[in-house]
C-alpha cells in the first residue's frame, strides 16, 4: 500500500524533475546559442532526452483511459529513443569519418598533419634535446678532464724536471767532491813525499833545524789534524751524498708513487665517470634503437597495408583534391557570400539608420514647418496689428499735423498780436513820454491809467522796463 | 488485449532503440571533450536505468499477455515487485540522471568560457 502511494507520488516527482531539467536545458540553450553548444557534439541528444517529460506527462495527467495513455506513453518513448538513435548514429558516422580522415592524413608521408608536428614537437624533440644536451655535457667533461690531466701531467713533468736538475746538480757536486778529494789525496801524497824528502834532507842538518822540525812536526800534526778533518769532512760529504742520494731516490720514488697514485686515481675516477656515461649512453642508445626498431616494425607492419592503401589513397587523394578544390571554391563562395551578407547587413543597417535619421529629420522639419507656420500666422497677425497701428498712427499724425498747423497759426497769430501789442505799447510809451513831456512833470500816472503790472527784462543786453496799465 | 500487445511491441522496439542508443552513445563518448565526460557518464547511467525499466515494463506486459511463459520459469511472482521497484526507484533515478546531466553540462559550458 505504502509502495503504491509512493509510486503515485514518484510519478509526479519524475515529471517535476524532468520539467526542471527541460527548463534548465532550454535556458542554457537560449543563453549560449547554437554556436556555443557546438562544443558538445551530442547537444541534440540532451534536447531530445528532456522530451522524455512528455510520455510521463501523458501517463500522469492523461484524461484518456489507462490503455490509451499506455499506448501514448510507449509510442512517445519509442519515438524519442528513435530520434536519439538517429542523432547518435549520424553523429558517430560523421565523427568516425573525420577521425579516419585524420588518421589517413597521419599515414601520409607527404602530408604535414598537425598531429605529426605535435608528436615531433612534444615527444621527439624533447628527447633529442635531452640527448644532445647529455652529449654536449659528456664531451665538455671529457674536454675538461683532458685539460686537467694535461695540466697535472705538465706539473708532474715540471717536478720531474726539477728533480732531474737536482740529481744532475748533485751528480756535479759529487763529481767536484770526488775531484777535490782526489786532488787532496794527490797533494797529500806530494806533501808527504816532500816532507819525507825534506825530513830526510833535514835529518842530517843542524839542530837549528830541530825547531823547524818541531814546527814541521807541529805542521805535520796540524796537517794530520787537517787530514783528519778532511777525512771527516769527506766522510760527512760521503754521508751527505749518500743521504742526498737516498733522499733523491726516496723523493723520486715518492714522486713516482704519488704521480702514479694520482694518475691512477684520476684515471679510475674518469674511467668510472666515462663508464657511467657510456652506460647511460648505451641505455639511451638501446632505448633509441628499441624505439627505432619499434618504429621500423610498425613501418614494416604498415608497409603491406600502405602499399595496398597507396593506390586507394591516390584515388582518394585525387578525389579529395577535387573535393578540396570544390570545398575551397565553395568556401570562397561562402566567404564572398558572407562578405556580401555582411555588406548587405551593413548597408541594411546603414539604410535603416539613414531612414531613421530621415524620419527624425522629416519629423523635425515638419515640426519646424508647423512652428514656422504658427510663427508666420503670429507674424501676419502682428503685421496686421502693426498696419492697423500704423494707420491709427497716420491718423494721429495727421491730427497732430493739423493741430500743429493750428498751433503754428495760433502762434503766428499770437506773435502778430504780441507784435501789435508791442507796437501799441511802443506807441503808447511814446505817446506817454510825449504827453509827459508835453504836460510836464505834473502829470501823474493816474492820468494814463491804473498800473496793472510792471516787468523788467533784458533785451539785446539792455534792461527794458515794461509797465502795463489799464487805460482810462 | 490488442492494445496491450501493441504496447508490448512498441516497448520491444523502444528497448531495441535504447540498446542501439546506448551503444552509439558509448562510441560517441570518444569524440567528446573531456570536460563533458561527467555529464555524459551520468546520462549514460540514465540510459542504462531506463533500459532496465523498459525490460521490466516488457516483462509486465508479457506477464499480462502470456502469463504461462514467465510462470514456467518461476518469474511471475517477482514481476509485480519489479514493477513497483521500477516505478519507485528506477524511473525517478532516470529523471535525476537527466537533471544531473543537464547541470553538469551547464557547469562544463561555464567552465569552458
Amino acid at each position: 500500500m505504502v509502495l503504491e502511494i509512493l509510486a503515485s507520488i514518484q510519478k509526479y516527482v519524475v515529471v517535476l524533475l524532468l520539467l526542471i531539467a527541460g527548463f534548465m536545458w532550454l535556458i542554457l540553450r537560449k543563453k549560449k546559442g547554437e554556436d556555443a553548444l557546438g562544443k558538445l557534439r551530442i547537444n541534440r541528444v540532451y534536447t531530445i532526452i528532456v522530451l522524455m517529460l512528455l510520455p510521463y506527462l501523458v501517463d500522469t495527467f492523461s484524461y484518456f483511459s489507462g490503455e490509451i495513455a499506455d499506448v501514448g506513453k510507449s509510442f512517445l518513448t519509442a519515438l524519442i529513443f528513435l530520434a536519439i538513435f538517429i542523432v547518435l548514429f549520424k553523429l558517430h558516422r560523421k565523427a568516425s569519418a573525420e577521425r579516419i580522415k585524420d588518421l589517413k592524413d597521419l599515414l601520409k608521408e607527404s602530408s604535414k598533419h598537425p598531429i605529426r608536428y605535435e608528436f615531433a614537437r612534444k615527444i621527439v624533440a624533447p628527447e633529442v634535446k635531452i640527448l644532445l644536451e647529455k652529449e654536449k655535457e659528456i664531451s665538455k667533461r671529457e674536454r675538461s678532464l683532458a685539460a686537467k690531466n694535461f695540466a697535472q701531467e705538465k706539473v708532474l713533468q715540471i717536478k720531474e724536471k726539477n728533480i732531474d736538475n737536482k740529481i744532475v746538480r748533485m751528480d756535479a757536486l759529487k763529481q767536484t767532491i770526488d775531484k777535490n778529494f782526489s786532488e787532496f789525496q794527490d797533494k797529500k801524497k806530494a806533501l808527504i813525499a816532500e816532507f819525507s824528502e825534506k825530513r830526510a834532507f833535514l835529518g842530517t842538518e843542524t839542530e837549528g833545524f830541530k825547531k823547524r822540525d818541531k814546527d814541521v812536526v807541529r805542521k805535520e800534526t796540524e796537517i794530520a789534524r787537517k787530514d783528519k778533518d778532511l777525512a771527516s769532512k769527506i766522510e760527512d760529504y760521503k754521508k751527505r751524498k749518500a743521504e742526498l742520494d737516498e733522499a733523491v731516490r726516496k723523493h723520486n720514488e715518492e714522486a713516482d708513487k704519488r704521480r702514479e697514485e694520482i694518475l691512477s686515481k684520476v684515471k679510475n675516477e674518469e674511467m668510472r665517470k666515462v663508464k657511467n656515461r657510456e652506460k647511460e649512453l648505451d641505455i639511451l642508445e638501446a632505448e633509441i634503437l628499441s624505439m627505432k626498431r619499434d618504429v621500423q616494425r610498425r613501418e614494416k607492419n604498415l608497409n603491406p597495408r600502405s602499399t595496398m592503401l597507396e593506390s586507394k589513397e591516390r584515388e582518394v587523394e585525387n578525389r579529395l583534391s577535387k573535393i578540396r578544390m570544390n570545398e575551397s571554391e565553395i568556401r570562397e563562395e561562402l566567404d564572398n557570400l558572407k562578405i556580401l551578407k555582411r555588406d548587405f547587413a551593413k548597408d541594411a543597417r546603414q539604410l535603416k539608420e539613414e531612414t531613421d535619421q530621415f524620419a527624425d529629420i522629416k519629423d523635425d522639419v515638419e515640426s519646424r514647418e508647423r512652428r514656422i507656420e504658427s510663427v508666420k500666422e503670429s507674424y501676419n497677425k502682428k503685421n496686421e496689428r502693426i498696419k492697423q497701428k500704423e494707420a491709427e498712427l497716420h491718423t494721429v499724425e495727421e491730427e497732430l499735423y493739423k493741430k500743429r498747423k493750428n498751433l503754428e497759426a495760433l502762434e503766428a497769430d499770437i506773435a502778430k498780436r504780441s507784435k501789435d501789442v508791442t507796437t501799441m505799447q511802443m506807441r503808447l510809451e511814446k505817446k506817454t513820454s510825449e504827453a509827459a513831456l508835453e504836460e510836464g512833470k505834473k502829470a501823474t500816472d493816474d492820468d494814463i491809467g491804473d498800473l496793472v503790472s510792471e516787468k523788467t527784462f533784458k533785451k539785446n543786453g539792455k534792461s527794458v522796463k515794461v509797465t502795463r496799465r489799464k487805460l482810462k | 488485449m490488442a492494445i496491450e500487445t501493441y504496447v508490448l511491441w512498441m516497448d520491444v522496439i523502444t528497448l531495441l532503440f535504447i540498446l542501439l542508443s546506448l551503444a552509439f552513445f558509448v562510441k560517441s563518448r570518444e569524440y567528446e571533450k573531456s570536460m563533458f565526460e561527467g555529464s555524459m557518464n551520468v546520462l549514460l547511467f540514465g540510459f542504462l536505468i531506463i533500459f532496465l525499466a523498459k525490460i521490466i515494463d516488457i516483462l509486465e506486459h508479457v506477464n499480462n499477455l502470456y502469463p504461462s511463459i514467465l510462470a514456467d520459469y518461476g518469474l511471475a511472482t517477482y514481476v509485480p515487485n519489479m514493477v513497483t521497484i521500477s516505478a519507485v526507484a528506477l524511473v525517478p533515478l532516470f529523471a535525476v540522471c537527466v537533471l544531473m546531466a543537464v547541470i553538469f553540462a551547464r557547469d562544463a559550458f561555464e567552465e569552458s568560457e
